[in-house]
């Protein structure tokens, strides 16, 4: 293929030598060869050189100004007149040489007038064929599939009508005047095609009107000034025996005319029409603004300008409020805060202090006194609600200086915008919703992990008993505590503990009852005076409702011995090898944290078992037996037991990996909604 | 839960209905909190239609215990089914509350001069 810029090389070579050489055979037809028939040139060839000529001036200009599509109007019709300029100024210079050299002289020479004569014929074929493809940017602007292959017709026909330049015609003979009349009547058709004139503002329409009345000028020159060579003189080439150009001419007049009335007509209309325009593109402005994830207070500016625009306000301002009613956002044009609370107040005095849910149009009236006090030029004003799903987001408020300056259309722009603003700001919400609740997240699993650090995973604490864990939180933190402290080589403690309620707040007490328990356990108390200190300073931190249970138990593997207290925790599940039997360990003892007085001792004991060689303990917090079914039946006292009966000869790791499963099932769900701990220790 | 408050005697009988979990303790709470403010001296709950008490529930009687003890208020509860009852004896709460089988027993304790 043969690249554009080549192609155009190749037109203007072309264009060049064929206008060369039409001038050469002119003059030698003027110089008397065409006496010597048998020198002469034929009249084909003439036509042919013509069309060369014709055509790839044609050719040219298809390509080099349909690369110009993207240009505004103006520039086009500029473009086009600069070339007219151009052309007319240089015919103008010859005629202006003509006038000099005087006539007579002209008279005797006339191969110089022959050459004038030429220059003129390649000047107005370069204009004409420049504005005939100007025009056809303009008709095709917007254009239909049918309209392109009406136009490429169009084309075809005009260049086909060259071919009758290779034949000595009758210049008006009836081919001739019949294929003027179809090309007239094609030209006549496609000239109602001028969409481009509505997207042009008022002053480009006027600019428009000058440009196109110019082009029309330069052509009837033009026109006049061949006719003028032609009527003086008969001309070997006679331009105007030519459809082509007369075709190409018609066209162009036709289109100049009906785009001058066109853009006349509309000139009255424009305003509305480019009022309309401004409203759509800050439209979509303010859309593209939300989509490109533009920052809050860019949108609300997008807002207000694209308001501003729409309706001609003077002044505005926006106010975004929070969920509590809170001034969040406020953006002011021309209006200072001081005074938009003074029209607030109005307004407020005015309808009460209920919320807007629709646009309200307002004259704010000299006698109330306030605009001169707060020096406030407006006189009517358009307060818009930003609402979504009749969520009260905020206020737009736009304000001009003179009287009933709104009216309804204004009021429903407006809200077409407040409409789009609102789903904006409940965009905005939704987001930093959501990123406020990925750092909660963030905080709670870092709780989780932190707490998880609280509870020891090292169940290997002495060769004379197996030990296995289970436990889980409902929420990402909960109140269960567990733990195991090697006292001595025979002596270990164990505690389990449950803080009343769940999450956030009781994994604090379980954190605060974990550093109690600590700091105690270093004091070697019995398991009653542990409690009963425990009792002492968890009562300081603990709410005035909440409470902490816990069981405390020393082994002593020496004396075989358990030593232990309970404050009001579930009581322990005991196995007794030697009975074979399966029992709640039942003794009293009251919550830690209910009784804030000495007389906590009263209601606590001590209680010792020895124990032997198969003897099993199940430690467990109250999610366990109060886990419930679907049909809210609690799992209970009753079915753990039986379940410790059954199990008993489990090793202990798979002894609580049943019981969990077991619960699991009991409830039908995995996540049951309660913390619960299960520790199982076995005596070897 | 539902809660009705009645008068029998000098009794001021606070009646709950069914489950007494965490939210629903925020208004046995405030019936209590109210009766005090009206100085009601016996206030008498009756449990009869207590299916469950949650922890939070328990911490509502707890939460009283000190302010009734100031005030010389005396708080009885009575009609706790097995089930209730077991849970106030393991955390041990049975051992500070007045807890009587029926109203019965918790008139003859409020009209108790000793008491």
């Amino acid at each position: 293929m043969i690249s554009r810029s080549n192609a155009v090389k190749i037109f203007i070579s072309v264009n060049i030598v064929s206008w060369l050489l039409l001038l050469v055979v002119n003059l030698l037809n003027f110089l008397g060869w065409n006496n010597y028939p048998a020198l002469g040139v034929p009249v084909y060839l003439k036509g042919l050189l013509l069309n060369l000529f014709l055509a790839f001036i044609f050719f040219y200009y298809r390509i080099t100004v349909g690369q110009l599509r993207d240009d505004t109007f103006i520039n086009l019709l500029t473009r086009l007149v600069v070339t007219g300029c151009t052309t007319v100024l240089v015919s103008v210079l010859m005629r202006f040489l003509v006038f000099l050299l005087g006539e007579n002289l002209l008279a005797q020479h006339a191969e110089v007038s022959t050459i004038f004569y030429h220059v003129n014929i390649g000047l107005i074929t370069i204009f004409l064929t420049q504005t005939f493809f100007v025009w056809k940017i303009l008709i095709l602007y917007q254009k239909s599939r049918g309209l392109l292959t009406f136009w490429y017709f169009f084309e075809y026909c005009l260049l086909a009508s060259l071919l009758l330049n290779f034949f000595q015609t009758n210049t008006f003979g009836p081919v001739f005047l019949g294929l003027f009349g179809i090309l007239s009547l094609y030209g006549f058709i496609l000239s109602v095609n001028l969409r481009w004139v509505a997207y042009l503002n008022f002053k480009e329409k006027w600019q428009g009107i000058l440009l196109i009345i110019l082009v029309v000028l330069f052509s009837l020159y033009f026109m006049y000034t061949l006719w003028d060579y032609v009527l003086d003189r008969a001309r070997s080439v006679d331009i105007f025996a030519n459809v082509y150009m007369l075709a190409m001419f018609t066209f162009i007049f036709i289109y100049a005319l009906f785009s001058i009335l066109v853009i006349l007509f509309n000139l009255p209309t424009t305003s509305v029409f480019e009022q309309k325009i401004e409203e759509l593109l800050n439209f979509q402005k303010l859309t593209q603004s939300l989509q490109m994830g533009d920052s809050e207070t860019k949108v609300y500016e997008t807002l207000i300008e694209g308001t501003v625009k729409a309706t001609l306000a003077e002044a505005a301002w926006l106010e975004v409020t929070d969920d509590k009613g809170n001034i969040q956002s406020f953006i002011n044009r021309n209006i200072s805060r001081s005074q938009t609370q003074a029209i607030k107040e109005y307004l407020n005095a005015k309808n009460g202090h209920r919320q807007l849910t629709v646009p309200l149009m307002k004259n704010l009236k000299k006698k109330s006194g306030f605009t001169d006090s707060m020096l406030i030029p407006y006189k009517s004003l358009l307060t818009v609600p930003l609402l979504f799903q009749n969520k009260h987001y905020g206020m737009l408020t736009l304000l001009k200086e003179e009287k009933d300056g709104f009216d309804n259309e204004n009021a429903e722009t407006v809200t077409v915008f407040a409409r789009l603003a609102g789903v904006a700001i409940e965009n905005f919400r939704l987001v930093s919703n959501a990123l406020e609740n990925e750092r909660y997240k963030e905080a709670l699993n870092i709780a989780k992990k932190v707490q998880q650090s609280l509870l020891p995973t090292c169940t290997n604490l002495s060769d004379q008993f197996e030990l296995s864990i289970f436990s889980h939180a409902s929420d990402e933190v909960g109140g269960d505590y567990y733990d195991f402290y090697k006292m001595a080589d025979t002596q270990t403690a164990i505690i389990i503990g449950d803080v009343s309620g769940k999450g956030t707040s009781a994994a604090f007490h379980m954190a605060q009852m974990k550093g109690v328990f600590q700091s105690l356990i270093e004091m070697n108390l019995h398991p009653d005076e542990f409690l009963r200190h425990a009792n002492n300073a968890l009562s300081r931190c603990l709410e005035k409702n909440q409470f902490i249970t816990a069981s405390y138990f020393l082994i002593d593997t020496e004396f075989h011995s358990i030593q232990y207290a309970r404050a009001g925790h579930c009581p322990t599940l005991y196995f007794s090898f030697r009975d074979n039997e399966v029992y709640y360990l039942q003794d009293k003892g009251l919550g830690l944290g209910i009784l804030r007085s000495e007389d906590y001792s009263l209601h606590i004991s001590k209680q010792e078992i020895i124990y032997y060689s198969g003897d099993a303990m199940l430690l467990y917090t109250d999610g366990i037996v109060e886990a419930k079914n679907t049909g809210g039946e609690e799992y209970g006292y009753e079915r753990l037991l039986h379940f410790m009966r059954t199990h008993i000869q489990q090793p202990a790791e798979q002894f609580t990996h049943l019981l969990v499963t077991e619960i699991q099932q009991f409830c039908g769900s995995e996540n049951l909604d309660d913390d619960y701990t299960a520790v199982f220790l076995k005596f070897i | 839960m539902e809660i009705s408050t009645s008068h029998e005697g000098s009794m001021h009988i606070i009646a709950v209905n069914g489950d007494l979990d965490a939210s629903s303790s925020i208004v046995l709470d405030r019936a209590i909190a109210e009766a005090v403010s009206a100085s009601k001296h016996n206030i008498v709950i009756d449990c009869n239609q207590l299916n469950y008490i949650s922890s939070a529930g328990l911490g509502v009687f707890m939460s009283y215990l000190q302010d009734f003890q100031d005030k010389n208020i005396s708080l009885l509860l009575f009609g706790l089914n097995e089930k209730v009852m077991n849970v106030f004896e393991i955390l041990g709460l049975d051992q500070l509350l007045t807890i009587v089988p029926s109203k019965e027993e918790a008139r003859m304790l409020v009209n108790d001069p000793l008491l």
